[in-house]
């Protein structure tokens, strides 16, 4: 987990990206949080992580803003697509890993906040055990960073 | 006619299984099985791979308990190298594996089982998951949450990162501890301590109302194996073998875990990819033996540490010096997470784990090497064979849930007929079967690792459940 310089965190947003980087695709979330982490805005944090997990559920209840960014099973040309989500009960036997609207469930129960959270979805066209992006999925990661980039603007311009 | 009752997948475990009971023409239970669907194949790809690869190769085992495979890995790794490590080494490993399996028994305790224990095995399956806990006790899952984060940081501040960390290596370890580490992680013993203190308590509040559940979730006499330390003390990383029997008796005692295979062998059969392990001399299936928690709790005479003593003391006192009820594994697992705070703190403030000199340099000195270490659900052998460059040649890895393989078939067997005559089976029937299970903590991504060996049964079923065609590979 990363932190860039925040005393308080309830007025910052934060970016998840999550996924196996050693399944091909599966790390494009990563890639775009580490991305991110290089603007090092101070209103913005970052978490890159193989999975989401109930431990982070504290981090996004101190967030106004949660990006979650994640490859999603496509084929070449299927876009970068960006869409709100709500809390939910949707992962109930999670233990060691969950899905983000049952993190945004698991927030609001236990630390009393459910911020408003976006889901990123970068195409990604190989799951095999491999390291690295397919061309798709890498040329989709810039695409998704600018996804990011302008809900990231949109939340901190509202802000101010 | 008789039917078989299926329950696939098994929820709330680490890996995929299904369970399958075999009922008569009465609708008596008169077998059942805890089948093991996955298949990974480890001990194959791993031929060929130098020796000092083998620590981060075989921690991608698991996601859970990756840090036992590494503190195994780099014990057979320090036998062929045929080195002692540095102290420092030694002890920072030590605080490595117990952050694990208190991160590992909190996973378990808290989001696994937590939701059965505290809601009620008949609550309606909608609520009884994580969601229902965290309504329920939001407190407890919250405080649930910060010791497994506790565990884990334990894991980050040595190894760099939470899963998978490249740290411990044949010969020692690749970094030390900082100061502000180490001042961090003292910072947080304190507020650890109080959650497992109060989780324990909160537990033995329950026990009154858990007495079917101690009768009959895999209560039964079998063999418990564990390390043990000097004088018979709790240990989780090195020492020698005990193997105990239900009434406490020691059967072998001082075993050089080098020498394991003179003691135990290891069964296979055809409907489950998890190899069935049993204690050689008394033979297969007679030979079953337990380990994990419940068995270093009973094969222990002590554990070394305060308030994890006088928790042992109770138990005892409640239950005897031998526990022979699986579903204490969770009392055993609690008192388990206390040691371990316990533990890191004295290991934390001990100047050897300051010591600067982290791994001892040597040349492949042995072509053979065994490395035996306590992983949260129990035993772990990493046995290795390499050539004279150090590349394996040969590997074999003993799971801590394959040895309580031959256990779990018979708590399911048990709770099944405890619970199931006749044909209607309620929910809360299936969840404590499930439950049962879960009382092992099982860990299948790590327990299916074997390749090539594994006899199948493939059948082709008519409607009519009578078998038209069937391929066998024996």
């Amino acid at each position: 987990m990363k932190h860039t310089d925040s005393p308080s965190h309830h007025d910052s947003i934060l970016v998840i990206g999550y996924g196996n980087d050693l399944r091909g695709d599966d790390g494009a979330g990563r890639l775009v949080a580490d991305i991110v982490e290089t603007w090092r805005l101070p209103y913005v944090r970052t978490v890159s992580v193989p999975q989401l997990v109930p431990e982070t559920a504290e981090e996004i209840a101190e967030a106004r803003l949660v990006i979650f960014v994640d490859a999603y099973p496509a084929r070449a040309g299927w876009p970068v697509h960006a869409m709100p989500i709500e809390p939910r009960e949707t992962c109930p036997t999670f233990g060691h890993q969950s899905d983000p609207s049952s993190m945004l469930r698991l927030s609001q129960l236990l630390y009393g906040h459910c911020p408003e959270a976006w889901m990123v979805g970068v195409p990604g066209v190989g799951f095999d055990c491999c390291e690295g992006l397919s061309e798709t999925t890498e040329a989709a990661v810039y695409d998704a960073v600018g996804e990011v980039r302008k809900l990231v603007e949109l939340a901190h311009g509202g802000a101010q | 006619m008789s039917r078989t009752v299926m329950i696939d997948p098994v929820s709330r475990i680490e890996g995929h299984a299904k369970i399958t009971i075999q009922l008569d023409d009465l609708g008596d239970v008169v077998d059942a099985h805890f089948h093991v669907v996955e298949f990974r194949g480890f001990e194959k790809f791993c031929e060929g791979r130098p020796l000092t690869e083998m620590p981060s190769l075989t921690g991608r085992i698991c996601g859970i308990c990756p840090v036992s495979h590494l503190m195994a890995s780099a014990k057979a790794g320090d036998a062929i190298l045929s080195v002692r490590i540095p102290p420092a080494a030694d002890r920072l490993r030590r605080i490595m594996n117990l952050g694990q399996m208190l991160q590992s028994h909190a996973l378990s305790f808290y989001y696994l089982s937590g939701p059965d224990l505290l809601l009620g095995w008949d609550a309606d399956p909608a609520i009884r998951n994580v969601f229902g806990l965290a309504k329920a006790n939001p407190e407890l899952a919250r405080k649930g949450i910060r010791l497994r984060q506790f565990g884990q940081e334990v894991i980050e501040q040595l190894g760099g990162k939470r899963i998978h960390p490249a740290w411990a290596v044949p010969g020692g370890v690749r970094s030390g501890l900082t100061l502000e580490a180490k001042e961090k992680l003292l910072a947080w013993i304190p507020e650890a301590r109080a959650t497992v203190t109060e989780t324990l308590s909160l537990f033995k509040g329950l026990l009154d109302s858990l007495q079917d559940e101690v009768d009959f979730f895999g209560h039964f006499p079998s063999l418990f194996l564990s390390l043990v330390g000097p004088e018979g003390a709790w240990e989780h990383y090195d020492g020698h073998l005990r193997i105990c029997d239900a009434m406490g008796h020691i059967l072998a005692d001082g075993i050089d875990p080098a020498d394991y295979l003179d003691h135990l062998g290891e069964a296979v059969e055809s409907d489950s990819y998890l190899k069935f392990p049993y204690y050689k001399p008394l033979g297969y299936p007679e030979g079953i033996y337990r380990v994990g928690p419940l068995a270093r709790l009973n094969t222990c005479t002590h554990i070394g540490t305060p308030l994890a003593d006088v928790e042992l003391l109770e138990y005892r006192q409640r239950f005897g010096s031998i526990v022979n009820a699986s579903f204490l594994f969770h009392y055993a697992r609690l008192i388990e997470m206390l040691a371990a705070v316990e533990y890191i703190e004295r290991l934390l403030n001990d100047p050897e784990s300051s010591g600067t000199r982290l791994r001892a340099e040597a040349e492949v000195n042995q072509l053979h090497g065994v490395g035996v270490s306590e992983a949260p659900r129990g035993t772990l052998f990493h046995d290795y064979t390499v050539d004279g460059d150090g590349l394996i040649q040969k590997v074999n890895l003993l799971i801590a849930t394959g040895q309580n393989n031959l256990a779990m078939n018979k708590t399911v067997a048990q709770i099944a007929r405890h619970c199931i005559h006749g044909t209607k089976i309620p929910e809360g029937v299936l969840n404590r079967i499930e439950a049962g299970v879960r009382t092992f903590d099982p860990c299948l991504s790590c327990s299916t690792h074997a390749y090539g060996s594994m006899p199948m049964v493939v059948q082709l079923l008519a409607a009519d459940g009578g078998v038209v065609d069937e391929v066998r590979r024996d």
